[in-house]
């Protein structure tokens, strides 16, 4: 395979200023994400420390297999809702090895805000149970929630039951959920337990009722404990919504882990072989390589160069469209058809990749997309040269590709760009940001300009004069506006992505979700929708 | 002269094998023989020809004269070899070897008979002019002849009840004032302990210090003595470390000592392998007679080794009829020997012997060292016999590199599987005392502090459970399947570090670390610490922690992780399960075997009514009697064991009913 030469020199005064404002792109994300593994206040944790509880993060570590790898999705999901409860809200989620098998683990913040659910942490569920169906992951839920945040409720209500229905789904398709009830799971979370395939139950801990002692008293006037409500022992022994009564915590924790090893694991579509090269250049350049400034023009084949196997990259069609860089290489072993932006995509660049992907699917190959553009290309020429009928093409291939993919925002990604190049909406099994990407229909100061010159128009349609410093007002406000709707900061807040990553660690999060997307059988297509030629 | 073309060794261990060689080395075809236990032990292997002689129990093995007999006859050896211990001083077996016509390498059966009997034996010395321990125990019990005799033999003295043990009666007297009154209440304490009020008087040897004579004789009347051995660091009178020479033997009393020796041994007629022993007052340098052992003693390397003589092989010459081939001017010891017998047992647990399975066993490459190793890696300590591992020789040019060599050798033997006193021997020849050769008898209990010996540092005790911790790591790293090319413990929001909990001597220690690009963040309470595997394999891992690399030597079987490295020792580590299962309550009013033991006597049977501290069950482990007593008042519910029957620890013995 041939292999990727960096024609950048790192050390220049460019180089340094870039790695530098990166360094405090990243800096900015690890405090957010320190900001995110917020677990409560210190009453709350005190209390549960007093009695014995597990934080959620701790449920997690010790389910894990011991040194098994996690990779924490959406964690900053919500973190910029104003009426929500703060980044990942109030449950972790991530993919880990438990007992050698690849599991999804839901664990709730019981001592953030009760465990309750706020917007963002059911949009934020129902995204995990696409990822969980779609990468037949065993799920584990670690519960202990006070159900819907009531301010919320309208927002949620319908969405949530999603969530009930998903477990189901997957159970009928042979995708095993586990819930281990550590607390409460009361009114529809009672369905949680009720829904899974099976249920742990921890003694004296969990409450698991439709209605609680103050509602049954109203509803029917009868007088009942929690504990004959919904406590373990009575679901263990009476009722059998409990399959394991555990006596606590960790034996909790251990019965799910004795469930696993009995869970038959997907056969992988393939697995690679030890000796794994890694690439030439250090991935601390990957800073200094990805501008920050996304308006800062770059070869994508730097970035490619510093995360596959060797540095290696099998280029397709290199002097054709040569906006769009497409070309088959490994990471960690693992096969992957990579596409990436150069720029804006040209009439040729679409068709190029179209093509990519089909070969792709042909040969079962899954596809990284690399978005970095502006959209594609305008202009007269460029109209009558057809580029609606080619970029439809791209689109047209994307959503009918059936290969798994993942979507890495490193740049721009505006407009039909971000549909042509596998965007949130054209469903990759994954899509990560970098902190320096930017998302929207069309760049700010775009978007600005064309609001100017609407204005203008108009007001010369309405004969009213040109009042430029108003016009400058407006401009201000949009850019502003849409600086900060189109900031990853924002995306990620609105789950429009899994989750905003550190690209030095860019070949780790790949090469895990290549483990993942691999553990099954791929199989691409050879039907697409009409083509327009 | 007769001929020997084949010596059938009527023992075991380490000695059967020290026979094997000698015999391989003469050209003469050696068989052993082997209980149930040793089907698999290596001197089994060794001997050109083994036979089963029955089950594990000594009587109906190893001392079983009929079988070994009938051992012999079935390969036609011309000769038994009887090691030491089991038949090796039974005048019987001795004798019945001749009349069987099989030669019995050792000394001629009256000599063996007459060393048999302390008194007979006591006797004969002083009539050949051998100092023994001077003493009264005549018929006339007048405290006025007791007195008189107690000056005669001069202070410090022992007053004894004549038909009395167990210290009842006891007394030692320094001065003249004290007689009177101890003789009064040794008597009333004789009487009240055993009916009778004789006593014997007996010098008092304060500091004694224990020497004994190699002594060789053949059938032509020729006697020499072939040096001493000192083997006064004794526990629980077996001996510990032997060394020759002595430390306190100038060459002038080393040669009237020896001329006793030859004296006493002359006056029995004695042939072939002999040990005078003799007990040593050296604020006197006076020496009195002890006794004579009629066989190879276990310390016998020490003594070949300085002289380069192959004791085994004059006892084969010797038996066989042939004159002696070195006279006394011959013998000259060359440097210094000493021996250390290496034991599983627990030093801290007034040395209780210890069965298990030695998973690894290794000793140093080192000059000058001589290793008789009972067991190898993978072998079983039986309940059934001794606990010796392996006797440990080291010759040097002297006595200070000899003690330097074998704290070398000590701290590099590696023992994984079993307690063994190897800490302890690194504590007696570390010990001031010993190495300025200033020692009595009483030496361990006097100047050792035993409960010190298990202690570790609490640094040594985290570094162990780094390695612990690091090893279970790496191996795991190993077994990866899937995700092996993401970083162990990855993680992308970074929560906590890895946990691993270690116990090591009841002591709970755990140990955070996070894997950082090729290195480890270790954390054990605060305190971090960088660390590196250097390298690994299955039984060993080198590590650099803060810069500074050292190896281990490690053994895993279940929870268990074995750790030698020479500064520290061999130490058990004991993996805490992530997820414990909640121990079962001790089964109300059941009682266990607290190890691996044979029930001797049953002494309650259901429906007895037992009170507190009455005796159950009297049980054996490794020759040591013990018997468990009631803890509650109760009656005998169920008894779970017969007589004879051999258990495992744990077993459950019997239930009381306390209601």
């Amino acid at each position: 395979m041939g292999v990727l030469i960096s024609k950048v020199n790192i050390n220049s005064a460019a180089s340094k200023e870039n790695y530098q404002k990166m360094v405090d792109l990243v800096d900015q994300l690890n405090k957010k994400y320190q900001e995110g593994r917020y677990q409560g206040d210190e009453k709350h944790i005190t209390r549960a420390r007093k009695r014995e509880k597990l934080l959620a993060r701790e449920r997690i570590e010790l389910l894990l297999d011991r040194d098994s790898p996690f990779l924490e999705l959406l964690p900053l999901a919500g973190m910029n809702n104003k009426n929500g409860f703060g980044a990942g809200g109030t449950s972790v989620s991530g993919i880990g090895l438990v007992h050698g098998k690849f599991c999804m683990i839901n664990s709730n913040v019981g001592t953030r805000k009760g465990g309750s659910v706020d917007y963002a942490t059911v949009f934020k569920g129902l995204r995990i149970g696409d990822i969980t169906r779609e990468c037949k992951l065993p799920t584990i839920n670690l519960v202990e929630s006070g159900g819907a945040n009531l301010p919320d409720q309208a927002k949620i209500f319908n969405y949530g039951g999603e969530g009930f229905r998903e477990i189901t789904r997957r159970s009928e398709l042979g995708i095993t959920t586990i819930a281990v009830v550590f607390g409460n799971a009361t009114a529809g979370g009672a369905y949680i337990p009720g829904m899974s395939d099976y249920s742990i139950f921890q003694k004296q801990a969990a409450k698991v009722f439709l209605a609680g002692p103050p509602l049954v008293k109203m509803a029917t006037n009868e007088i009942a404990t929690d504990e004959e409500l919904g406590g373990a022992e009575m679901h263990s022994r009476v009722s059998g919504v409990s399959d394991y009564l555990a006596e606590d915590e960790l034996d909790a924790i251990r019965i799910a882990r004795e469930i696993m090893e009995f869970v038959p694991e997907t056969t992988p579509h393939f697995i690679p072989s030890d000796d794994i090269k890694t690439p030439l250049y250090p991935s601390e350049e990957i800073l200094s390589v990805v501008p920050a400034d996304i308006k800062t023009p770059f070869d994508v084949r730097e970035l490619i160069m510093r995360i596959t196997d060797g540095s290696e990259f099998a280029e397709f069609k290199a002097e054709y469209g040569s906006t769009m860089v497409c070309g088959w290489s490994k990471i960690n072993g693992y096969p992957v058809g990579i596409i990436g932006n150069n720029g804006v995509i040209f009439s040729e660049s679409a068709n190029k990749g179209a093509q990519f992907i089909q070969l792709s699917n042909h040969k079962n190959i899954p596809l990284l997309f690399l978005q970095n553009t502006t959209g594609y290309m305008v202009g007269k020429e460029y109209e009558r040269g057809g580029i609606i009928k080619n970029g439809a093409k791209l689109i047209n291939a994307v959503s009918n590709s059936k290969v798994p993919s993942i979507t890495l925002m490193i740049g721009s990604s505006f407009g039909a760009g971000n549909y042509g190049m596998n965007g949130r909406s054209f469903e990759p099994n994954f899509l990560f940001a970098y902190p320096n990407s930017k998302i929207g229909v069309m760049g700010s100061e775009q978007l600005a300009g064309v609001m100017e010159i609407i204005q203008k128009a108009s007001n010369e349609a309405k004969g009213l004069p040109d009042n430029p410093e108003q016009t400058n007002m407006i401009k201000a406000m949009l850019v502003a506006e849409a600086e900060s709707k189109s900031s990853a900061w924002h995306s990620t807040s609105e789950l429009w992505d899994d989750g905003i990553i550190d690209p030095k660690e860019t070949r780790n999060y790949l090469g895990f979700c290549l483990a993942v997307l691999y553990n099954q059988e791929i199989k691409g297509t050879n039907s697409y929708g009409v083509w327009r030629h | 002269m007769k001929q020997i073309h084949t010596i059938l060794v009527a023992n075991r261990g380490e000695i059967a094998s020290r026979i094997f060689r000698t015999c391989k080395q003469m050209g003469i075809t050696s068989v052993a023989v082997y209980a149930d236990a040793d089907k698999n032990a290596p001197y089994v292997q060794e001997a050109d020809l083994a036979i089963h002689i029955g089950d594990s129990e000594p009587a109906a093995s190893y001392l079983n004269q009929d079988k070994i007999i009938a051992a012999a006859k079935q390969v036609q050896a011309d000769a038994i070899h009887p090691g030491y211990g089991f038949l090796s001083e039974n005048p019987d077996f001795a004798e019945r070897c001749n009349q069987e016509n099989l030669i019995f390498i050792g000394p001629n059966v009256e000599a063996i008979r007459a060393m048999g009997s302390k008194a007979e034996a006591k006797a004969i010395m002083e009539q050949a002019n051998v100092p023994t321990i001077p003493g009264y125990k005549g018929k006339d019990q007048s405290t006025k002849t007791l007195k008189d005799e107690a000056l005669k033999i001069g202070f410090p003295l022992l007053l004894k009840a004549t038909y009395g043990g167990g210290g009842k009666g006891m007394r030692i007297v320094h001065k003249e004032e004290e007689l009177d009154h101890a003789i009064i209440s040794s008597k009333r304490e004789a009487m009240n302990a055993f009916g009778n009020d004789d006593l014997m008087v007996e010098k008092y040897i304060a500091s004694g210090r224990h020497i004994e004579f190699q002594v060789f004789g053949d059938q032509h009347g020729h006697v020499i003595h072939v040096l001493e051995r000192e083997c006064t660091i004794q526990r629980r009178y077996q001996k510990v470390v032997e060394e020759s020479p002595s430390p306190v033997l100038s060459q002038e009393l080393r040669q009237r000592m020896g001329d006793v020796a030859v004296a006493a041994v002359k006056a029995l007629n004695y042939d072939n392998a002999g040990t005078v022993e003799f007990i040593f007052d050296a604020s006197t340098n006076d020496f009195f007679f002890l006794e004579v052992n009629t066989r190879l003693q276990v310390e016998h390397p020490v003594t070949e080794e300085i002289t380069d003589l192959d004791l085994v092989k004059m006892q084969i010459e010797s038996a066989k009829g042939m004159p002696l081939q070195v006279k006394q001017e011959d013998i000259k010891g060359k440097g210094y020997a000493i021996e250390v017998r290496l034991y599983a047992e627990d030093a801290d647990n007034n040395f209780a012997p210890v069965t298990g399975t030695v998973h690894k066993l290794s000793y140093p490459e080192v000059d000058g060292l001589r290793v008789e190793s009972a067991i190898q890696t993978g072998s079983e300590i039986s309940m059934h016999y001794d606990p010796m591992i392996a006797k440990i020789i080291v010759h040097d040019r002297n006595r200070t590199e000899a003690l330097n060599k074998l704290n070398y050798v000590l701290k590099n033997t590696i023992c994984q599987g079993t307690k063994t006193n190897l800490a302890f021997l690194q504590t007696i020849i570390n010990n001031e005392d010993f190495i300025a050769g200033k020692y009595d008898t009483h030496f361990i209990e006097n100047k050792l502090d035993l409960s010190a010996i298990k202690s570790l540092k609490q640094q040594d005790k985290e570094e162990l459970a780094i390695v612990a911790t690091l090893y279970n790591w790496q191996q795991r790293e190993h077994q990866r399947t899937k995700l092996r090319a993401i970083p162990s413990g990855w993680r992308n929001n970074f929560y906590e570090h890895q946990k691993e909990t270690l116990v090591i001597n009841d002591e709970d220690i755990t140990v955070q670390y996070r894997y950082l690009d090729a290195h480890f963040e270790v954390l054990i309470h605060d305190e971090k610490r960088r660390c590196e595997i250097i390298s690994c394999s299955e039984d060993s891992i080198r590590l650099s922690s803060n810069g500074l690399q050292k190896s281990y030597t490690i053994c895993v079987k279940d929870q268990l992780t074995f750790i030698h490295t020479p500064s520290i020792g061999n130490v058990e580590v004991r993996r805490l399960d992530r997820f414990p299962i909640k121990e079962k309550e001790k089964e109300k009013g059941g009682y266990s075997s607290p190890m691996p033991s044979k029930i001797i006597k049953l002494l309650v049977a259901p429906g007895d009514v037992v009170k507190e501290n009455d005796p159950l069950i009297v049980i054996s482990s490794m020759k040591m009697e013990s018997t468990l007593v009631a803890e509650e008042d109760g009656t005998i519910e169920e008894v779970f064991v017969e007589e004879g029957q051999n258990v495992e620890v744990d077993h459950l013995l019997l239930k009381i009913n306390s209601k």
